[in-house]
């Protein structure tokens, strides 16, 4: 009864409300209209009657004017390998030593960068301190590489300045900020040239100001900046850089310095520091480890200057290599007691000897003959009194007391290098005066400025100073100075093959106006001597040794180093491996015994057992080769060559030499011819060539030795 | 087979296209306006399109359970629905995550669900029984129950700092009181007292600064162009450089290059326009046009008043979407985070809308009394 009532209701309503909803409906679809016709009609407003401005204003916002810094320019090495690039657009790139998992990091960036795993494998591999995966990677990959945050694994941004090789020659390379502006070093100097001109560039942009990739584009190019090509070899540097961190850690010095120059045209091949600091993370260092020392700070020489003295003395005629001297163990200037650093002194010696003793009382003397006037004349002369011009910023100029005020002590001690100071690099390029038949050149880290084309724009051309010391008496001094490394203070730095001239120096250090415990172990000397390709400076600042002397602990850095250049430049060798030149050669004949295989230590213990000498090259746990090769027979003494693991930077493994025929030539002929190629020496018997191994013809890897038998 | 085949050929297959046709042209253009921000996307240009397709498929079958039920049942379960709603709404307090300033998701695993999507569906069934129960609505007694069935789940949206999504539900209300024979004298004023009065006061002691800095700028877009009327100035320079044929399709340059924010959801019809131009535009609205003016003209021919109110509520809903979101794109009404009706990308509003026209179908099949 109930449902029968409100159905009925329900009807009702259905028949009375259903015309009243069908009408207020339409009237509601009639509002609807009316405010579709509203969009439509500010539809038609906006994009047909407003459209051109609005599509002005959408270009204007896309199209903002944005001065657009040029690239900066490339620093590269001698031989165009880059030291310093701008990353123009986002580069991913991998630090290998920081991957943790390679081969899973390869396959998750496969994808990413589109190239396949083994190849990005190999890279994450490689022996070296960064290496690129990808150069200007798109936007979108930068962006998803940097969302992986893999370990060992960055992203360049595209303005920011890098420095492919980290620390490599740092402080000669210096640091350029995120502004494109030259802050320190090279990066200073040259900063008008690196950096270009600035352009106007209008190019269309998203909303956060990036440039988009097809966009439209209408601007007035930047001019790029221009690049350097250095005088700096990076492989020379390389080996400086890591003998010098040897020797570092050898004698815990504070600092160290090993400076190469090539003393036919002043141009600097190496200049490596320590500490030293990574300009790719600049700020993570004192601003002390960036500072130049070699050019910006001066040192008290000690006995290396003593060959500037001595070459005055000779050009002034005061003396000859065989003028005969007596040393007490002292000399009086004045009032005051020079001594000689060997008690009790040299006694009677000639003037060659006392330079090979590196005796101050002949020196004092010396300086003292030679008077003031005569005295600075010559340092001016060396160049260590004046800057030398090298194409750096913040040289240091040498340090001496006026001229009036040098008095007979001051003077007899500058004989011997104490109380005036120089910088390394003055002193150096002093030295290369000698080896340079007199001539002193003016330094130079800078060979050559190209346009972005490569075309050269400018070409730094070796620069004469002046003429020292006449020809003869640099070969004179020079003589002398081969006769220091043979007989003298300098036998540690004897390369075996080579000959070299050079002198060691260990200069007190003044603390609060004295002189204390402090040293600076030196040497410099240059090679091969009678045609000088490199000249090379060794100073240890502060070693922690129980011998502080530079003929012990300086001079071994500097054969470790000629030793790598003469092979990395294939100079042949002057003499055969063995013969009397190498200290400590006896003459007695050992077979080289096998040690491939083995490890450092059983390797090294192997070698010294039957007299020889082990230079280890490479980083690797076991012994891959060695030079000569075992069963060879060499003089006792004789240094071989034991390779460890990869093959280094330097390394001339990987190439092969074709085996020459030398036989009928004489022994230097011989040398010469090999060394040509790359390949060692190891002769035996006198006279001739009659026979040789391997056999002409065969290829070898360089650096072997190939044995030859002469005969009368 | 749950449906009648005989209901089912009673179908409004022509709402029923053009439903497909917005859904169809809004993943178009929500792949166009996504597929550039690897950001949104991470990868997958696709994402946003499969995101909303998953909608689509749930929504359809949603929309087939609805049909096979006869749309009386939502008339006897009406205050279930309503009580269900409030608490759904209310719950997001609780389990809530909040988007730009707005309390209003609740996150299941994956699955973010807006209620208040939901909700305006559970809102005008509970009036639309309400109202077809009565016969007299010529005082402004006779109002007080309609409107606290509006203004309690109001509230609650308000609370939850979504005001946009709030507002909707009065003009549903007036358009429902109207079509169900309210006193219309009595509606205008109410509605002008509104305007005139209640909405200054609420402006000037309500809104919260940033809710009153939209109404501002509604005003006068240029009042702060890299802030609060960034978003409108930027759809308004998208849409107009779009011009009568627009950039091509992918190709706009406004949206790619994100100076127009929210491209893929609350701005879709700029994309549109600037995109497709004037035409594509006029079609987008002719489409929406279209689905409510059917949907209205179901509501003409329901078969009885529940019926008719209820498809008048939810067809009010989408029109009152579709005019404050194209017309916050044009600077005609101001900023709210509404989304357009089957376009903007957004599973939560497409599915209710979906559901939506399920239940207008569900009228509409039963407009006539089969006879077995």
């Amino acid at each position: 009864m109930r449902s029968q009532t409100s159905f009925r209701r329900a009807q009702y309503r259905i028949d009375s409300s259903s015309v009243i909803i069908r009408k207020r409906v339409y009237m509601v679809l009639l509002v609807m209209a009316g405010l579709f016709l509203i969009l439509l009609g500010r539809l038609v407003w906006v994009q047909i009657v407003k459209a051109p401005h609005l599509k002005e204003l959408a270009l204007e916002q896309r199209m903002r004017p944005v001065p657009v810094d040029p690239k900066r320019g490339t620093i590269y090495d001698r031989c165009m390998r880059e030291l310093a690039v701008s990353i123009s657009a986002d580069s991913v790139y991998a630090i290998p030593a920081e991957v943790r998992e390679p081969a899973k990091t390869a396959k998750q960036l496969a994808p990413v960068l589109g190239m396949s795993e083994d190849e990005i494998l190999s890279r994450l591999t490689a022996r070296q301190q960064t290496v690129w995966l990808k150069r200007k990677a798109d936007h979108e990959v930068a962006l998803e590489i940097r969302r992986l945050s893999l370990p060992g694994i960055a992203v360049a941004e595209s303005g920011q300045r890098f420095y492919p090789k980290d620390t490599l020659a740092a402080q000669v390379i210096g640091i350029a900020g995120i502004d494109n502006q030259g802050l320190e070093g090279l990066e200073q100097y040259y900063d008008s040239e690196l950096k270009g001109v600035r352009g106007q560039i209008v190019a269309e942009r998203d909303a956060v100001g990036r440039e988009i990739p097809e966009g439209r584009h209408s601007y007035v190019p930047p001019a790029d900046g221009k690049s350097l090509i250095l005088t700096i070899d990076e492989v020379i540097q390389y080996i400086c850089e890591r003998e010098l961190e040897t020797a570092m850690a050898e004698t815990n010095s504070s600092r160290g310095l090993v400076l190469a120059i090539e003393p036919k045209t002043g141009e600097v091949l190496a200049m490596a520091m320590r500490p030293t600091f990574n300009p790719n993370s600049y700020g993570d260092y004192p601003g002390s480890r960036r500072r130049n020392f070699t050019v910006c700070d001066m040192l008290e020489p000690g006995s290396t200057f003593k060959v500037v003295t001595a070459a005055a003395a000779l050009e002034e005629g005061i003396v000859t290599a065989s003028t005969p001297f007596f040393d007490p163990g002292y000399v009086k200037v004045e009032d005051r007691i020079l001594r000689c650093h060997k008690a009790g002194g040299h006694g009677s010696e000639t003037f060659i000897e006392a330079l090979e003793n590196s005796c101050n009382p002949v020196f004092a003397t010396l300086a003292l003959k030679l008077g003031v006037e005569k005295f600075v004349q010559y340092a001016r002369g060396f160049g260590l009194v004046d800057k030398t011009g090298i194409d750096y910023p913040g040289e240091a100029t040498g340090m001496m007391h006026q001229m009036s005020k040098i008095g007979p002590v001051e003077l007899a001690t500058y004989g011997f290098g104490q109380g005036l100071s120089v910088t390394p690099l003055q002193l150096l390029n002093a030295l290369c005066a000698i080896a340079n038949g007199g001539a002193l050149m003016k330094p130079m880290l800078v060979r050559k400025i190209v346009n972005e084309a490569g075309e050269p724009v400018r070409e730094y051309v070796p620069t004469k100073v002046r003429q020292v010391i006449s020809a003869s008496t640099a070969s004179e001094l020079s003589r002398m100075l081969q006769s220091v490394i043979v007989n003298g203070s300098g036998q540690l730095a004897a390369v075996p093959g080579y000959a070299v001239a050079g002198k060691t120096g260990t200069a007190q250090k003044p603390e609060h106006g004295r002189y204390g415990e402090k040293r600076v172990a030196s040497f410099m000397g240059y090679g091969p001597a009678n045609d000088p390709r490199i000249a090379v400076l060794v100073i240890l600042d502060e070693p922690q040794t129980d011998v502080k002397y530079g003929g012990v602990i300086a001079a071994p850095v500097f054969r470790a180093v000629m030793q790598d250049v003469f092979r990395y430049m294939e100079l042949p060798p002057t003499y055969a491996v063995g013969t009397p030149q190498s200290p400590g050669g006896s003459g007695r004949t050992v077979t080289v015994p096998e040690i491939t295989g083995k490890s450092r230590a059983e390797a090294e213990a192997g070698l010294r057992g039957v007299g020889l000498l082990a230079r280890c090259e490479g980083n690797g746990d076991l012994v891959t080769n060695q030079v000569p090769k075992a069963g060879s027979q060499v003089s006792e003494g004789t240094t071989v060559i034991v390779y460890f693991g990869h093959e280094e930077l330097y390394n001339l493994e990987g190439a092969e030499a074709q085996v020459p025929d030398v036989i009928g030539k004489t022994l230097k002929e011989a040398a010469l011819i090999l060394g040509a190629r790359g390949l060692g020496v190891d002769p035996s018997g006198k006279g001739l060539v009659v026979g040789q191994s391997p056999a002409p013809g065969t290829y070898v890897k360089k650096g072997t030795a190939v044995t030859i038998y002469l005969e009368d | 087979m749950l449906i009648d085949r005989r209901l089912l050929r009673n179908l409004d297959y022509a709402l029923l296209g053009a439903v497909a046709i917005a859904v169809l042209f809004g993943c178009a253009m929500i792949y166009s306006a996504t597929r550039w921000n690897i950001r949104l996307t991470a990868g997958n240009p696709f994402l946003y399109v499969k995101k909303q397709l998953v909608a689509v498929a749930l929504g359809a079958a949603g929309s087939l359970v609805i049909l096979t039920v006869d749309y009386h049942y939502l008339e006897r379960f009406s205050k279930w629905i309503y009580v269900i709603s409030l608490v759904l709404l209310a719950s997001v307090f609780v389990l809530g995550t909040r988007t730009k300033g707005a309390m209003s998701w609740i996150r299941i695993g994956s699955l973010a669900i807006q209620p208040s999507e939901y909700v305006k569906i559970g809102v005008v069934v509970a009036l639309a029984a309400y109202l077809s129960e009565q016969d007299d609505l010529s005082d402004l007694r006779s109002f007080i129950v309609p409107a606290l069935i509006v203004a309690a789940p109001m509230g609650l949206v308000v609370a939850q700092n979504d005001l946009g999504s709030a507002l909707v539900l009065a003009p549903v209300f007036f358009a429902m009181m109207y079509a169900a024979g309210a006193d219309t004298k009595l509606l205008l004023t109410i509605v002008g007292a509104i305007i005139l009065v209640i909405a200054p006061l609420s402006y000037v002691f309500l809104l919260q600064p940033h809710q009153q800095m939209r109404i501002k700028v509604f005003f006068n877009p240029g009042l702060d162009p890299r802030g609060f009327g960034y978003n409108v100035t930027q759809s308004v320079i998208a849409i107009g450089s779009g011009g009568l044929f627009g950039k091509g399709y992918g190709q706009s340059t406004q949206a790619r290059l994100n100076f127009l924010p929210e491209h893929h959801t609350d701005f879709i019809f700029s994309v549109i326009a600037e995109e497709l131009g004037f035409f594509g535009a006029t079609a987008a609205l002719a489409v929406l046009f279209f689905i409510v003016h059917r949907g209205y003209s179901i509501a003409q021919e329901a078969r009885d008043r529940f019926g008719a109110l209820l498809v008048v509520g939810l067809t009010s809903v989408m029109l009152v979407h579709v005019f404050v979101n194209a017309g916050m794109t044009m600077n005609v009404s101001p900023c709210t985070g509404i989304p357009l009706p089957f376009f903007s990308a957004g599973g939560s509003s497409l599915m209710s809308m979906m559901i939506s026209i399920a239940i207008v179908q569900n009228v509409y099949m039963r407009r006539k009394k089969i006879i077995f």
